[in-house]
């Protein structure tokens, strides 16, 4: 009995893993404000591991097993979600979670992307990225080092993630050729 | 996809998209399969980059070309040691939310990220942050202002204004902890009770009503409630010292704090608010709470104190509207002092008539 239940969390764990990246991706497509992700994602994997005995062929299903909980969370969410954080309608956020879904194998590379392209940015952009993302300084502090405005330097981290954007779009395409 | 089509989902995952752009963003994303693509890639970009964050150095941005994710698939050994280092991470995560200790020593949930929004600031100087109108990233942390006002808004439903030199620091959407600072708390709905205010000797839990503090390093609290039901607890949350209203103040034998008439040292947040520049959002949106913005009176303002303003005022006043004392709060539904709550609900058919008569 015990060791079933070790089989159980071990194999869960495993496929957990693999896929929480990907689905945690897709989550943040279908909420407005970042701080929720962590919330929605903890119910799914609840959710997950509670009914994880109910999935068939969980090493071909795994994902979109828990993308499907994931949606219906999100759909969940927007129900009860004050208007100003849900501002896209759910006719449209169907459609995306309609196409998360159908790109699900594709993205779950995506970060091997995310990490080339980032190599592609020039010196300055990843100095940014990394004061934004990595290291201790504020963005106010780098701004002032580089004399430049804190809000202009928002602006440019945009213009970066979208070129990264375009970029890992780029890269999945040329690779699925 | 053209670049403006990219700018909307830029403007989007940075919060900063308008009304008018939601409109555009939602026709683009329902009718291009390419603009969903784009959408969904730049949603998995900015999970990942916060990912990273949380994560410390999980990416490597600097120069090194070297990878440090090697796309081959982890050996049955490499598996086995993730799985079990997962397990205790999760359960960690699941099962004990993790505590951080503050400067102070108060321990805070680092899940319970606070949902915060800077509604405005005036005449601000904060020595450590940089605020952004609309800024809505507050970590937990402490802030510090020398001086100014600083209106920030938890959750949907707490107000909290401050004036002057002020140090405090976020708890929880529903929680700082102030050192030092002149207050004004405004919990609307239901939604924001038992929204607390620690200071080092007490502890202010409001429930539903409108209060002022002044902090003071090194000297008792000043405290002061305008309407509704404020209780408050020493510092370690175990006694209460009784829940006061503007008329019931419980024994205040060896209270940290004593009762204070602050409002009129306090912002007012009718008496400086510069609206004119809103009517247009609170018109299509009847329900906005305290949209209002600090600020100096200027050609484009509307300061409700200045008695300019009230000979600009359109002939139909509309009721419970005063105008005979212009230097405090011009709406005054019964004969208190002070304004106590001038929110677009109630400001809202006086803006339609100024919108109306083009003002």
């Amino acid at each position: 009995m015990k060791s079933d239940r070790n089989l159980k969390n071990t194999k869960f764990l495993a496929y957990y893993t693999e896929h929480e990246p990907a689905v945690r991706a897709y989550v943040r497509g279908g909420l407005y404000n970042h701080h929720d992700v962590a919330d929605l994602m903890q119910k799914v994997a609840i959710i997950a591991w509670n009914k994880f005995d109910q999935l068939k062929d969980p090493e071909e299903n795994f994902g979109k097993w828990m993308m499907v909980i994931a949606r219906y969370e999100i759909m969940s969410f927007r129900r009860k979600a004050e208007k100003i954080d849900v501002p896209l309608c759910d006719k449209v956020m169907q459609k995306i979670l309609d196409q998360g879904a159908k790109e699900y194998d594709t993205r779950k590379e995506l970060c091997y992307a995310l990490q080339a392209c980032i190599q592609k940015l020039k010196a300055g952009e990843r100095e940014l990225l990394d004061v934004a993302y990595n290291s201790s300084t504020s963005i106010k502090d780098f701004a002032k080092k580089t004399n430049k405005t804190t809000q202009s330097l928002y602006q440019k981290l945009n213009r970066i993630r979208t070129a990264l954007t375009s970029c890992i779009q780029l890269q999945m395409k040329t690779e699925s050729l | 996809m053209k670049s403006s089509e990219k700018k909307l989902i830029e403007d989007y995952f940075a919060q900063s998209i308008s009304e008018e752009d939601i409109s555009s963003l939602n026709e683009l994303l329902l009718n291009s399969e390419e603009a969903r693509s784009f959408y969904l890639t730049y949603a998995s970009v900015m999970e990942n980059l916060d990912e990273s964050r949380q994560a410390h150095n999980l990416y490597n941005f600097g120069p090194s070309k070297a990878t440090r994710f090697p796309r081959k698939k982890a050996g049955k050994w490499m598996a086995i040691a993730a799985s079990i280092i997962f397990a205790v991470v999760s359960l960690n995560h699941f099962a004990f939310q993790k505590t951080l200790k503050t400067d102070h020593g108060i321990e805070v949930n680092s899940k319970n990220l606070p949902k915060i929004k800077l509604i405005d600031f005036f005449g601000l100087d904060a020595s450590h942050h940089s605020f952004t109108p609309g800024q809505t990233q507050f970590e937990v942390g402490e802030y510090k202002t020398s001086s100014g006002k600083l209106h920030l808004r938890f959750g949907e439903s707490v107000d909290v204004i401050f004036t002057g030199a002020s140090i405090f620091e976020i708890l929880s959407e529903k929680e700082i902890f102030v050192q030092k600072g002149n207050i004004r708390t405004i919990v609307h709905d239901a939604r924001g009770y038992e929204f607390t205010i620690r200071t080092p000797s007490a502890n202010y839990i409001d429930w539903g009503t409108e209060f002022c503090l002044n902090i003071r390093p090194n000297a008792t609290d000043q405290f002061e409630v305008d309407e509704g039901l404020v209780e408050v607890k020493d510092s370690k949350k175990v006694n209460s010292f009784g829940k006061f209203t503007p008329n019931y103040k419980p024994s205040m034998e060896n209270a940290p704090f004593t009762l204070f008439d602050l409002s009129s040292d306090l912002p007012g947040e009718a008496g400086y608010a510069r609206w004119n520049d809103q009517i247009t959002a609170k018109t299509k949106n009847p329900d906005l709470l305290g949209f209002y913005t600090f600020g100096t009176p200027n050609k484009n303002d509307v300061n409700l104190s200045s008695k300019n303003f009230f000979y600009n005022l359109p002939k139909s006043t509309p009721a419970g509207f005063e105008t005979d004392n212009p230097k405090k709060c011009m709406f005054k539904p019964s004969k208190k002092r002070y304004c106590k709550r001038c929110y677009p609900h109630k400001l809202l058919p006086f803006l339609r008539s100024l919108a109306r008569e083009g003002l």
